[in-house]
Parts: structure tokens; sequence; C-alpha cells
């Protein structure tokens, strides 16, 4: 009986492995549009009249070649998250063009599968143009589908932002303010606090808050939270997350205040702002609590159970 | 016996010559001309070589990017590109008075440097570029003979008298800027040294042809040996030497310069401070090794078709999707056509990505833009471009049309609200000519993958033909 038992069991395993297996597979057809893209967004300061070059590599992992083209759009922020609205219209006054001599903008090359190629993207920006930042995607577009019928054309396209401020003298005023800074009043002794802070960039250029949360408790404990150094747009608000909540202890109690200190910028001027909250162990109280509760009606049964007779 | 009483006597005699003779030598010994001290050391808080170097090509002012040249033409700018510079360091661009000082930002390359602060003026080719390593010597040495009243003297290489002085790093040695020398002191020694304030002197003295500069501690006391003492030239706040350029443009990266300096215990506190005691011992002065590592950030965007025998958003395709269409055929009023795509995205930015879907317009018959057939609104007319709704009912007139739906697969990467199973059996939404998100990270990813699920359903009075349109995924980093 035994070795059946186990035979059955072996059988079984071996089915369920290869059920998951088969119900885990996305069965896929031949071609695939995969490409990357170097480097993903780019910060540049230039002066008016000047020009620049910036390489982008782009490299085609598909296992095909593939139709690309590129393109500039500009965008706005959208949204507090870092998303963008593109937009159709170029900035005045400065010119894009490819630095390749094989290639033109929105002129399509084949890039044949496994391979790269360095796109040489020339920023001139002319004398006239105005001091202001200028956001922009270089965009990297496949060719769509065609020779369909009825159906959809897809074009998969891969950008890489391009945050670019034109600055006469390379330190434009920036200025921000903290719209919004708080956390829950009240948590529990193992939660982890959270913490929900918009800035505001009010000047015309974007800049990097760079500074932290600092957590302090009525009993001295402290511990802090740098701020993640994401880019807050020319007169748009950013949600400002924080780097990393590893530094925050496992066990809080009692009162808390937080203060959220940070520069604009090396060495510029700095925003602050404070919030309270209070850790209780409510969870492990409720445990506490639910366990007496537990062990008083067990005490109470036991009493008014009958006890066993020896039989022997 | 009378021999041997003489014998004695004679004996006694030559033993107290020998004790009179030893006493006399051993009280009144000769004085030794010089010594080496011992356990002589110069230990120095930086051993970095300064950077000298010089522009290759001309700077406009405000610009903050200068390139560095391998080959200098002035013989004195030793330092060939940006090899010894490193992030942070103080640097001084230009000569003279048009010179601007500001810190090292980014090292580019080999030549290339990044400035913190755009230059103040216009600077030429060749124009000095130089960024100095100031050192803390600490000298240790250990006295060997007791010479009361005296002083110790540290003679620190230096380059010839009309180079020195003027807060450049020199190839030559270590530099000190007139005016400015650094502040000596000197300690240990046991009790028979009681030290003076120290002295510094730039180019004080030349020895076997090298120039030195001199630091001196004078001490009063009957002096004594064996203990250690510590004279320290320069303070943390304060002044310090100048460490050397490199000596050539041509030296092997990462061997040192070497510098031979002087340690000298002297006679007496004034006058010509004859030379007791001299032990000699080297310097080493090796440039910045810098160590980068960078990872490059990147990010990656795969579409993958579907075939039927997937099944995504909790349905069978009807049709193979490839990957830069969506081949619908000959679609019905009285149920679905589903197919779908699956899109996988990676980034190692910081910031994490967003993935935005736009179509061209509705489908349109020969993709003419008149003839369409509509963006759905879902059952009920409860889904827009921007809000997902329940799509379950091909017999629903409000929800004839085109759109789709999302389904997660792995990194969590589409919003709850609009997953096809979010409180629903198929939650979808139309497309619109305005991009709309339909995955992001907040956060580096790693293959973030999610299928797009593309559904149609026309009504029984559609126009017959072929329609078409297409659209567009747009993957970004989060700026």
């Amino acid at each position: 009986m035994k070795p059946f038992r186990l035979k059955l069991l072996v059988i079984l395993l071996f089915f369920f492995s290869f059920s998951v297996f088969v119900f885990n597979s996305h069965p896929v057809s031949g071609q695939t549009f995969s490409l990357s893209l170097w480097p993903p967004i780019l910060e540049l300061m230039i002066q008016p009249g000047k020009t620049i070059t910036q390489n982008y590599q782009i490299a085609n992992l598909s296992d095909n070649p593939i139709q690309i083209t590129c393109q500039l759009l500009t965008f706005a922020p959208l949204g507090e998250k870092g998303n963008v609205k593109f937009l159709t219209e170029l900035p005045q006054n400065i010119f894009f063009t490819l630095d390749n001599k094989d290639l033109k903008m929105g002129q399509a090359f084949t890039l044949d599968a496994g391979k790269k190629k360095d796109v040489v993207l020339k920023i001139q920006v002319s004398e006239k143009a105005i001091e202001d930042d200028y956001y922009l995607t270089f965009l990297f577009a496949s060719q769509t589908g065609s020779g369909i019928t009825t159906g959809t054309s897809q074009t998969g396209v891969i950008g890489s932002h391009l945050l670019l401020t034109v600055s006469e003298d390379g330190q434009p005023p920036k200025k921000g303010e903290i719209i919004s800074f708080r956390t829950k009043k009240v948590i529990d002794s193992l939660e982890r606090p959270t913490f929900f802070l918009k800035v505001m960039n009010r000047s015309r250029t974007f800049f990097k808050p760079q500074g932290q949360i600092q957590v302090q408790g009525m009993l001295g404990q402290k511990f802090s939270l740098p701020l993640r150094p994401d880019n807050v747009l020319a007169n748009s608000q950013r949600e400002i997350l924080t780097a990393t909540d590893s530094a925050s202890p496992k066990f809080l109690l009692g009162p808390y205040r937080v203060t959220v200190e940070f520069a604009l910028e090396e060495n510029g001027p700095t925003l602050k702002k404070t919030a309270t909250f209070f850790a209780i162990p409510a969870k492990a109280l409720i445990a506490i609590i639910i366990s007496l509760i537990l062990l008083g009606i067990i005490k109470s049964k036991e009493k008014f159970l009958p006890r066993r007779r020896n039989h022997s | 016996m009378v021999k041997w009483r003489k014998f004695l006597s004679k004996l006694t005699l030559t033993f107290f010559l020998f004790a009179q003779i030893a006493g006399f030598v051993f009280l009144f010994p000769p004085k030794l001309e010089s010594a080496n001290l011992t356990s002589v050391s110069d230990t120095i808080s930086n051993n970095r070589l300064s950077f000298r170097g010089e522009l290759e090509g001309a700077v406009a002012a405000s610009s903050g990017v200068i390139a560095l040249d391998t080959t200098p033409e002035n013989s004195n700018n030793t330092s060939s590109g940006s090899a010894s510079l490193m992030e942070n360091d103080s640097i001084r661009v230009g000569a003279g008075s048009t010179a601007t000082v500001t810190t090292v930002k980014t090292i580019e390359n080999a030549t290339r440097v990044i400035l913190a602060a755009g230059l103040t003026n216009a600077a030429s080719d060749a124009d000095p570029v130089v960024s100095t390593v100031s050192a803390i010597h600490t000298v240790s040495l250990t006295p060997v003979s007791t010479i009361p009243n005296g002083a110790f003297r540290v003679l620190i290489p230096a380059a010839t008298d009309s180079m020195t002085g003027d807060g450049l790093p020199d190839k030559t040695g270590f530099d000190v800027v007139t005016g400015s020398l650094p502040s000596v002191s000197c300690t240990g020694g046991g009790a028979g040294y009681t030290f003076e304030t120290g002295t510094a002197t730039r180019s004080a003295t030349t020895v076997s042809g090298t120039n030195f500069h001199s630091f001196e501690c004078l001490y009063r006391g009957n002096g004594g040996t064996g203990t250690a003492v510590i004279m320290t030239i320069g303070t943390p706040s304060g002044n310090k030497l100048i460490n050397p350029a490199p000596a050539s443009t041509t030296r092997f990266p990462g061997a040192a310069d070497s510098y031979t300096f002087r340690v000298r215990q002297t006679e007496g506190t004034a006058g010509s401070y004859a030379v007791a005691d001299e032990t000699l011992g080297t310097l080493g002065v090796v440039e910045a090794v810098r160590v980068t590592a960078t990872v490059a950030p990147t990010l990656t965007f795969h579409l993958t078709p579907l075939t039927t025998a997937s099944t995504a958003c909790g349905v069978n395709p009807d049709i193979d999707t490839t990957v830069n269409s969506v081949p619908l055929g000959t679609i019905t009023s009285s149920a679905f056509t589903d197919a779908a795509h699956m899109l996988v995205i990676s980034t190692n930015a910081s910031g994490g990505y967003s993935v935005t879907a736009s179509e061209s317009g509705a489908l349109s018959l020969g993709g003419l833009g008149t003839t369409t057939i509509p963006d759905t609104t879902c059952d009920g007319g409860g889904c827009t471009v921007t809000t997902a709704a329940e799509w379950n009912t091909p017999s629903s007139s409000t929800g004839k049309g085109f759109g789709y739906a999302l389904q997660d697969i792995n990194g969590d990467s589409v919003t709850t609200a609009l997953e096809y199973n979010n409180g629903a059996t198929f939650k979808a939404r139309p497309f619109g000519t305005t991009a709309q998100q339909i995955m992001s990270s907040s956060t580096i990813a790693a293959d973030d993958s999610a299928y797009v699920c593309y559904r149609i359903v026309v009504s029984g009075s559609q126009q017959a033909g072929d329609y078409q349109n297409y659209v567009i995924y747009i993957a970004t980093a989060t700026f």
C-alpha cells in the first residue's frame, strides 16, 4: 500500500509542477519590440548663444530589426508624481538637430537586432532665447504596423526627458514653498509613520529638494529620513518622497515631532515645516485584552466542568 | 714572597692608573661632530600631489565646463588631463587676478571637467588650472645627544627661491604662501626640553644644490636622549605646506614622487646653530587614485504580442497580435473580439518610469477619420479615457466600440482602480487622443509587466469596411 501512495504523490507533484509552468507561461508571437535608451533623463544648463551636443545610445534588444525615427516633443508636468503631458510646440530660438552624418530628425533608420546606435543631439541656443526652463522629451519610435485590414497599428516609443535651463549666469533664482506637510495624527506603535510632502516651485527653473525629515520623540528618540532629490519643475507642484524608510525604528511610543527641512540648492535658502503624531501600542493592547478575556473564559469553564472520574 | 708583594703592588698601580685615565675619559668625553637622530619620520596628513595643469582651449565667461591639456605648454604645469583631480576639489581656473576659484563638480572623462560654478571671467588656452593639496607635517625624531639649550630644525625641500612663496604648487618641492607661513610647534623629548614657539622660514637654506624651507623649534633646558620629540608644521584650520605638483607630465601613474627632508638637532639658541645631529628621511607624494564606478541609468521597454493560447485580463484572445499591430479581422455585433499585448519595462533610474497610451483617433473607415467605430463608454456608459468601468455586455448599446483593459502581471505597475478585475469582470476604458498613463513606478523597476487587453464590439448598423487607427505607447523615465 505504501509504495502505491508514494508513487501517487510523485505523480501528483509532477503534475502540479507541470501545471504551474503551463499556466504561468505567456504564449507570444515571434517578433517583439524591445528598445533600451541611455540616458533616460538629462539635465542641462546652457547660456544663450551656446551650442551643446549630447550622445544618446539606443539599443535594439529584440530579435528582429526595428525601424526607428527620432522626434522631440515638449512636455509639461502632469499631476504631482513626475508624469508628463506632451505638447507639440517646440521652444522658440532653440534649435535641435542630429549631429549624425547619416541621420536627420524624423528620418527612419533601421537598427538591427542586438545592435546599438549613438544618436547625437545638437542643441543650439540662440542669443535671443529667453532665460527660462524648457522641458522636452527625445523620442525614439518604432514604425507602425502596416498591411492590416481592420485593426490598430501599434507604435512603441521610448523617450528620454531633457530638462534644459537657459541661463546667462548659471545661477537662476530658485523659489519654492511647502504646500503641504502632514502625517497621520495617531499611528500604531508597530506601524511605520508615513509623511506627505508637497512642494511648489514658484520660480522659472527646476530644483531638487536637498534635505530630510527629522523625527524626534518626547523621550529623546530620534531618526531621520532623507528626502529623495526629485525634480520640481518650474511653476509646478510635486509630491516628494523619502529616499528610504529603513531608518525608522520598529516600535514607536508616545508623541513625536516631525520636521521637514530642505534647501532648494546647495548652500541655498531652506524651507522648513513641522508636524506631530502620537504612537500608541493599540494592536498590542488589543491582543493582550483578548488574551485575558480568553483566559478568563477558559478558567471559568474549568471551574464548572465535572472532574473526570478514575475508572481504574 | 717579596717578589709576590712587588707583583701585587705593580698590579694595583696599573689598575689605579687605568682607573684614573678611564675616569677622565668618561667624565670628559670628546664631542661628536654629528650622529644620527633615531626614529625619524615625517607623516603628512594628505599625500596627494597638487594639481597644476592648463586649459586646452579658451573658455567663455560663465561656462562651467573646461577641457584640460594632456601635454601642457608651460613646463611648470605638469598635471596631465584630469587624472589626479577629484570631485569637490577646490580649483582655480585662469591667470592672475582674473582667475576663478570654484570646485570640481564632475569629472566627465580624462580631460573634461564640469565646475560647480561658471567662470567669472573668460579664460584663454593654456591658462593655468590649479588645485592645491595642503597637508600638515608631523615630524617625529628621537634625540641621541644631550645638548643643552639647542634647537630642532626640519628642512623640507622647496623649488628654487624665485618659484616659492606664491602658493602655486611646484614640480620640484613643497610650497608655502609668503606671509601665511604654517605655524610650528614642538612637544615631547622629556624633562630636559622646554620648547619655545616654533618658526617657519620660506626658502631658508640650500644644501647640496637643493633649496629648503626651514621649520624650527628652539628649546631651553639640559636636553636629553631617548624620548621622542614631535614637531607639527601647520594646523587643520590654519596654514599648511602645499604638496608638490607632479614632477613631470610623463610620470608613471600611481608612482610616488620622492623628496628628501632633513631633521637636525643644533647647538645654541642663537648664532650659527652648529649642527650636532642630522638624519635624512624621504617623503613620498603620490597622485590621487580616483576610483569610480558608475551604473548608467537606462530605460528598457518591451512590447510583446500574444497569441490566442494565452489568457489575458481573464479572457482568451480571439486573435493573435503582432509586435506592431492588432489585426482585429472580422468583428461582430453579438460578441466581443479580444486581443492583447504584453508590456514590460525596466529602469534603474531612481525616479522610476511612466508608460502612457494614446490613439490617433477612433477606428475609422480606411483610416480616413470620417466614418468611425466609436470608443467604448462601457456598460451603462460608465467609462471615460481616465476612468475605467465594467464592460462585459456585448449587447449593451453604450458598450459598442473599441477599448482596453489592463492586467498587472509583475511589479504592481497598474493603478488598482484601472485593473480589469478591480470589482468587475472586465473593467475597461477607451483610448484617448491625449496620452493616459497605464503603467508607472516611482522607483527603479525590473521587468514590471502588464497586459493591455483590447476589446471591440460593433453595433449592427456599423457600416461595413476596413477600419484602422494606431495606438502609441510611450515609455519614459519619471523626471
